[in-house]
């Protein structure tokens, strides 16, 4: 890869080729995981205590 | 990232108010050099970053639970409140933050604890008002990732590690932070587990010939899992023992009793892998010559038969050659076939003679013949050369495997002499460094074992997920099952290979920079790699015959730090590609490099070299040294560059100290203050 494509570009290419649900598969996958990533510092109790409250509100 | 200052409050040695404000950086004047005794708090100042910006010390820190200067606590009564903290000062991509970090605590009996901090952070608005932040934690991830921070904040003594241990996950890692790549790994840790859920969802609805597929594809990735954790670990293991084999072998080398047969095993073990090297080129090329052109000596015996062929064919007339032509006109003119049949013209004999004569008359089919003949025999020739060139590779591969055994045999001999003689503890060094050497040997079968193991692994998932894809089932729930199983897996496999191909990219963007920085500053002709395990390399030459350079402490810090140089350029670019390179927030910018004890007990000329490349590594340096390691050649590379000064003045209390001073700028500093009434460290500008 040279230095005109960035990494970005390189990733997207990948995307592009999947089939629309695996695409759809992985968008959802990557966002759930990013929201995630602003509980990374919370001790595991607190997560599940938020878990378990937003199931809750859910059902 | 522009540090801007640093204030400590009671903070370890450092009693009461004490300030940096640092050299603000750029291209000009970019280095503050803080000079300190042993033990004066150079390393306290270098912990008080990665305190206040993460909440850690690092591991050399001694009794971390006393963060208030010990006289502070010794001052403050029983029940009294007491407090230490820190608070920094910076800027990062036009935003002015201030980060402060504290405890505060009631004097018990017990002594110093480990306490939480309470943290602070606030960013200057447009009008010029502070405004807290109160999600820090991201704020500062996003601001400088810690896993990235290591390599900006550290002990030069100790960045060598990053050639000599097995730093490569810290460094791929660090790659993945500066892409904001982590979304992406965690995908690939979690999908798996949604996968197997479907799996066994697939399994609850009966025998199908998609749920035994999705078994056994499961079954498979499980495996490869393991194998790639074994993978891992041994690595790990491998690179650790590599490191404990090279610093037994120096203690035998040092050692008087062994040091004349371990430098004989060091020859042996050059000429060692020197011939191991020949052996690998010749079975390449002896391969290379199989492989492209074995099959010419299959027609080595063509060009005998061609001429077979062709001489019988002309003896028996049949080639198109003139003296047929000849032969046919003289038939004509005769008037008699060699049937005897009479021949008058325009009569059928006559006219079938006279065909045979324009069959004849084919020059150019004469001359293919030549031209088949020509080709015929240069293969035959080359067919000659092909075995040559073979017998020279065998001779080759049965020279360098003689030296090779001969080497094998002597190094047998030295270990087993050097298991004999010298005192016991050199012994004791002998079968260690066996045990370790054995080890590694294991270990290096096994890692090729899981290579192969591996990429077997690969192809049976490969044949599952594509069997699988194509099960389709008339059961409408096994078939959503199904479709989930393959397109769980679709996605895990685009992930990763996203991920690899993201990283791939930066590596090779970052070894293209180690080895252009290290050009610049080093003073031996060996060229650095980050090669695509992400191990830091130096090689003498660049070619296929390269050798990995000698290794040698100046050296190591050389390439480390040249890596620390090719980070900071890469994280500066990074931040100018902007959302177009990355993927998550806005990791990268201009970092700074605060490096403790940067010159070591390195000879002048690696100081040299070092304080030479230091000030353009990146836009802001903070040196904390020894009056001793910086003088001389280093104060005369760093002097055009230093835009701010300090002195760490230490007080104390042992009488048999002497007292130092510190000569900078025309006037004598206070460096060590004995018979102190308590031990502190005080900051002092140099103006």
């Amino acid at each position: 890869m040279g230095e005109a494509k960035t990494e970005r570009e390189a990733v997207a290419e990948i995307y592009a080729k999947q089939d629309e649900t695996v695409q759809q598969v992985i968008r959802e996958v990557l966002s759930i995981e990013r929201g995630r990533l602003h509980l990374r510092r919370q001790d595991k109790g607190m997560i599940d205590l938020l878990v378990n409250a937003i199931r809750g509100i859910v059902s | 990232m522009k540090l801007l200052s640093l204030e400590l409050e009671n903070f370890r040695q450092f009693v009461g108010q004490q300030r940096i404000d640092f050299a603000p950086g750029g291209e000009d004047r970019n280095v503050t050099l803080v000079y300190g005794s042993n033990g004066a708090g150079k390393t306290t100042l270098l912990n008080a970053f990665t305190w206040l910006l993460y909440g850690t010390l690092s591991t050399d820190v001694e009794q971390p639970e006393r963060l208030v200067t010990d006289a502070i606590w010794k001052q403050t009564s029983l029940g009294e409140t007491v407090s230490c903290g820190a608070t920094l000062r910076f800027e990062h991509n036009g935003t002015q933050y201030r980060l402060r970090r504290w405890i505060s605590t009631i004097k018990g009996n017990s002594g110093q604890q480990i306490i939480e901090p309470e943290v602070a952070l606030s960013s200057a608005g447009d009008d010029g008002a502070w405004r807290a932040i109160e999600s820090y934690s991201d704020t500062l991830d996003l601001v400088l990732p810690k896993r990235l921070a290591q390599f900006f904040f550290f002990n030069g003594e100790r960045i060598e590690h990053l050639v000599q241990r097995e730093p490569y996950e810290d460094i791929q890692t660090a790659i993945k932070t500066l892409l904001g790549l982590e979304q992406y790994e965690r995908a690939i840790e979690h999908l798996p587990a949604v996968e197997n859920t479907f799996v066994a969802e697939l399994r609850k609805l009966g025998n199908s010939r998609a749920g035994e597929l999705a078994n056994q594809l499961k079954t498979e990735k499980e495996r490869q899992t393991s194998l790639q954790a074994e993978q891992t670990r041994l690595r790990g293991e491998v690179a650790h023992l590599k490191g404990e084999a090279e610093k037994l072998d120096q203690l035998l080398r040092q050692h008087e009793a062994t040091a004349q047969l371990q430098a004989r095993r060091d020859e042996q073990r050059r000429a060692l892998s020197d011939a191991e090297l020949r052996l690998r080129q010749a079975r390449r090329a002896r391969a290379e010559v199989l492989t492209r052109k074995a099959y010419r000596i299959w027609l080595a015996d063509l060009v005998p038969k061609l001429e077979g062929l062709h001489g019988g064919l002309r003896e028996r007339g049949e080639p198109p050659t003139p003296l047929k032509r000849q032969f046919v006109d003289e038939r004509l003119k005769a008037g008699v076939c060699i049937c005897g049949t009479p021949l008058h013209p325009g009569e059928e004999p006559y006219m079938n003679v006279e065909k045979w004569r324009h069959r004849a008359d084919h020059a150019e089919l004469e001359g293919t013949w030549l031209q088949l003949m020509s080709q015929a025999r240069k293969l035959g020739e080359e067919a000659g050369d092909i075995t040559a060139s073979l017998r020279q590779h065998n001779a080759e591969i049965a020279g360098a495997s003689e030296v090779s055994r001969k080497a094998a045999e002597t190094l047998n001999e030295v270990a087993a002499q050097l298991q004999k003689v010298g005192p016991e503890d050199a012994q004791e060094l002998e079968r260690r460094r066996n045990e370790v050497r054995d080890q590694i040997r294991n270990d290096e079968f096994r890692l090729r074992d899981i290579d192969r193991e591996l990429d077997a692994v690969a192809s049976a998932i490969k044949n599952f997920d594509d069997k699988l894809k194509q099960a389709h089932s008339e059961d409408a729930k096994v078939e959503i099952l199904r479709r989930r199983v393959a397109v769980t897996s679709a996605a895990t496999k685009a992930i990763e290979r996203m991920l690899d191909t993201a990283s791939e990219s930066v590596r090779q963007r970052l070894d293209s920079r180690v080895r252009s920085v290290h050009s610049r500053i080093t003073i031996k002709p060996f060229v650095p790699e980050l090669n695509r395990k992400f191990e830091l390399r130096l090689w003498r030459g660049d070619g296929p015959d390269r050798l990995l350079a000698p290794k040698s402490t100046g050296e190591n810090q050389l390439l480390s730090l040249s890596f620390v140089g090719a980070l900071a350029q890469l994280c500066k670019e990074q931040a100018e590609r902007g959302s177009g390179a990355q993927f998550v927030g806005r990791v990268g910018g201009h970092y700074p490099i605060v490096m403790d004890a940067a010159f070591g007990n390195l000879d002048n000329n690696y100081r040299e070299a070092i304080a030479r490349a230091l000030p353009g590594m990146t836009s802001q340096v903070i040196v904390l040294t020894s009056k001793a390691q910086a003088d001389g050649v280093v104060s005369r590379e760093l002097a055009p560059h230093i835009g701010a000064e300090y002195v760490i003045c230490v007080h104390t209390t042992k009488p048999d100290a002497h007292p130092e001073s510190i000569s900078l700028r025309g006037q004598e500093w206070d460096y060590v203050v004995p018979v102190s009434d308590y031990d502190s460290a005080q900051l002092r500008k140099v103006i």
